[in-house]
């Protein structure tokens, strides 16, 4: 059991740079726009990744349970996932960004919503859910375990390897936006920070029309 | 005194003259070339200082600079690889080395802090298939052009400014979408009327909100870059329609790659500034824009009104193509925004001869200093491509 502790755990360490990357760009607008300062950075990126805990924890109870039969699913379930994440973060960015411009009664009411830490866990299972390249790595490692118990094992030391990063991350970008809202205004920070979640959003949209194309052809 | 404008724009072009030989000696092998070389832009420094216009010279020799740039950048493809079309993998080949765009230096920077100088060696961690000197070279070259002119680069030598020059051409009207030619052709009044007044507040004219987009777009794809270890704009930059298009082979990328490409290029290079006559591409989304502003914050040089002549007719408003001149700050600090690309319209078009160039935070002209400079600049970079016309082009011919 050790041994596969300690793989989750290095191969979390090892790849968590990767994996922080895919969340980078989603989660540092995200504090920026809406949980500046240190602190606030540092607890807004672990529920982030408290989100994405569930999301691991999900893919291993899957993978303990279904096995190989499950593996191929969860593959081609990556472009549905990129779409709709890549869709909600269009939504999520315009509206923090001109969604008072264009429907200024809905926005300011999903701007709650957004700005919420339900909204941080949520987005961090979203995030956590959408099969990226140390996600896949982690699954092909924990089909060959074949056991529950050590699957969910697995997958909880590779969630602290790769959250790491993350939460200093999170604490980074938090302080950087503090500092921001010195010499700029919050609002317009807020803008910028939508309008670069709307950005990553396309670019999620598109990977899923891209991974689409590849499955069905 | 015209014996003092005179004098000092000879001075002016001996110095352009001196450090374009300076920079194009080792790139040209030819004293006889270089010396030619440098004579355009001693010449065009000492026309434009002397000259009761900067706009009709300086637009002249960048949209020279533009087709020149773009001949030799094509010229290079075709040479080195026989097509225009990007082939499949030639990124990530062991090998290949590019010189890198200016667009891409934000991109890879960040890539660069964060991986090293290892992403440089072809074959492994590529972000740019490039070499480090080279990247060194023009990283140099846009820090240095960035931190002295700021969007001064924008207006005088930006690699796609040239093509916006020429489709934002023309009388701009304060109003930004004008669908009929009648409107087109309207020329403005000596004074602006309060219904002009207003519409220079337009969504599409100068709302500061809209050009926060570039601020967004900035951070987004550096931070996307930094983690894909691509430069990620290069695969929607509208230039791409007449260079290193991508590759039909490549499948669902192509078609997704080319959409981009040219819907960019037909909305924001096309028919917008066809339509508005204004810059809205560069004031609200090039991330190269933004880049460049940001080093700007460190320039000397600064566009500003001097208020005791200025009698509000909002002229230099209606004629800004990058909404930095606006109506609050005409009637306020009288201090162009930060999109300012100094290209000088403002200046043309004021009959007070109440705006120039100033040493930022000082009632100093500077204008015989910032016009000098920006022709070295725009001159070093032409320098590259006219290398590669003069010697590629009689081999393929």
């Amino acid at each position: 059991m050790l041994t596969i502790l300690m793989s989750g755990l290095l191969l979390g360490l090892g790849v968590g740079t990767s994996c922080m990357a895919f969340c980078t760009p989603v989660l540092v607008p995200h504090i920026v726009a809406d949980h500046r300062g240190g602190k606030r950075g540092l607890f807004t990126s672990t529920i982030f990744s408290l989100g994405r805990l569930v999301a691991y924890l999900t893919y291993a109870l899957a993978l303990g349970v279904a096995g190989e039969t499950l593996s191929g699913g969860i593959q081609s379930s990556a472009s549905p996932m990129l779409i709709g994440m890549g869709a909600l973060l269009i939504i999520y960015g315009v509206s923090i960004s001109y969604g008072h411009y264009i429907w200024p009664n809905v926005t300011s009411r999903m701007c709650g919503h957004f700005s919420s830490h339900n909204s941080t866990f949520v987005l961090g299972v979203l995030m956590g859910l959408t099969p990226c390249l140390p996600l896949t790595m982690a699954m092909a490692y924990a089909l060959t375990l074949r056991e529950l118990p050590a699957s969910i094992a697995f997958f909880t030391f590779f969630w602290l390897g790769s959250s790491t990063y993350t939460l200093a991350l999170g604490g980074a970008t938090g302080a950087i936006g503090q500092l921001a809202v010195a010499r700029m205004q919050a609002g317009r920070i807020r803008r910028i920070s939508g309008i670069a979640l709307s950005v990553v959003g396309i670019l999620f949209f598109s990977e899923g029309l891209k991974f689409l194309s590849v499955f069905s052809s | 005194m015209n014996v003092g404008k005179y004098g000092k724009a000879l001075l002016a072009s001996i110095g352009v003259f001196a450090a374009t030989l300076f920079t194009n000696m080792n790139m040209f092998h030819e004293f006889t070339f270089a010396f030619l070389y440098g004579l355009i832009p001693a010449i065009s420094a000492f026309v434009l200082l002397v000259a009761k216009r900067i706009t009709p010279l300086r637009r002249a020799v960048y949209l020279i600079f533009t087709f020149i740039l773009w001949f030799g950048f094509d010229l290079i493809a075709l040479h080195e690889r026989g097509s225009l079309i990007l082939p499949v993998g030639k990124l990530g080949q062991t090998g290949t080395v590019i010189l890198p765009c200016p667009a891409t230096i934000p991109m890879i920077f960040f890539g660069w802090m964060a991986y090293g100088q290892e992403v440089f060696v072809p074959g492994s961690k590529v972000i740019f298939p490039t070499t480090f000197n080279l990247f060194l070279i023009v990283f140099g070259l846009m820090l240095l052009q960035g931190v002295l002119l700021g969007r001064g680069y924008c207006g005088w030598s930006c690699l796609f400014g040239g093509f916006l020059e020429a489709t934002a051409s023309g009388r701009s009207y304060g109003k930004p979408v004008k669908l009929t030619l009648e409107k087109i052709l309207k020329k403005p009044s000596n004074l602006a009327s309060e219904k002009e007044k207003t519409g220079l507040k337009g969504l599409f004219g100068v709302r500061e909100e809209v050009k926060d987009v570039k601020w967004g777009f900035l951070l987004a794809i550096s931070l996307i870059s930094t983690i894909a270890l691509r430069p990620i704009f290069c695969e929607i930059c509208p230039s791409r329609v007449w260079n290193d298009y991508p590759n039909p082979a490549s499948g669902a990328y192509f078609w997704l790659s080319i959409s981009a490409i040219v819907g960019l290029f037909v909305v924001f290079w096309f028919a917008l500034p066809l339509l508005t006559r204004k810059k809205l591409w560069c004031n609200a989304i090039c991330p190269l824009g933004a880049f460049v502003g940001l080093l700007g914050m460190l320039s000397p040089f600064q566009v500003k009104i001097d208020r005791e002549k200025c009698n509000d007719c909002m002229l230099c408003a209606r004629v800004c193509k990058e909404y930095a001149m606006t109506a609050d700050r005409v009637a306020g600090s009288g201090k162009a925004a930060f999109e300012c690309t100094k290209c000088g319209r403002c200046i043309d078009s004021c009959a007070q001869g109440a705006i120039d160039v100033y040493l930022r935070g000082t009632s100093k002209k500077v204008r015989s200093w910032f016009i000098p400079i920006s022709l070295i600049f725009t001159f070093t970079w032409l320098s590259v491509f006219v290398w590669a016309i003069v010697t590629m082009l009689p081999s393929m011919l």
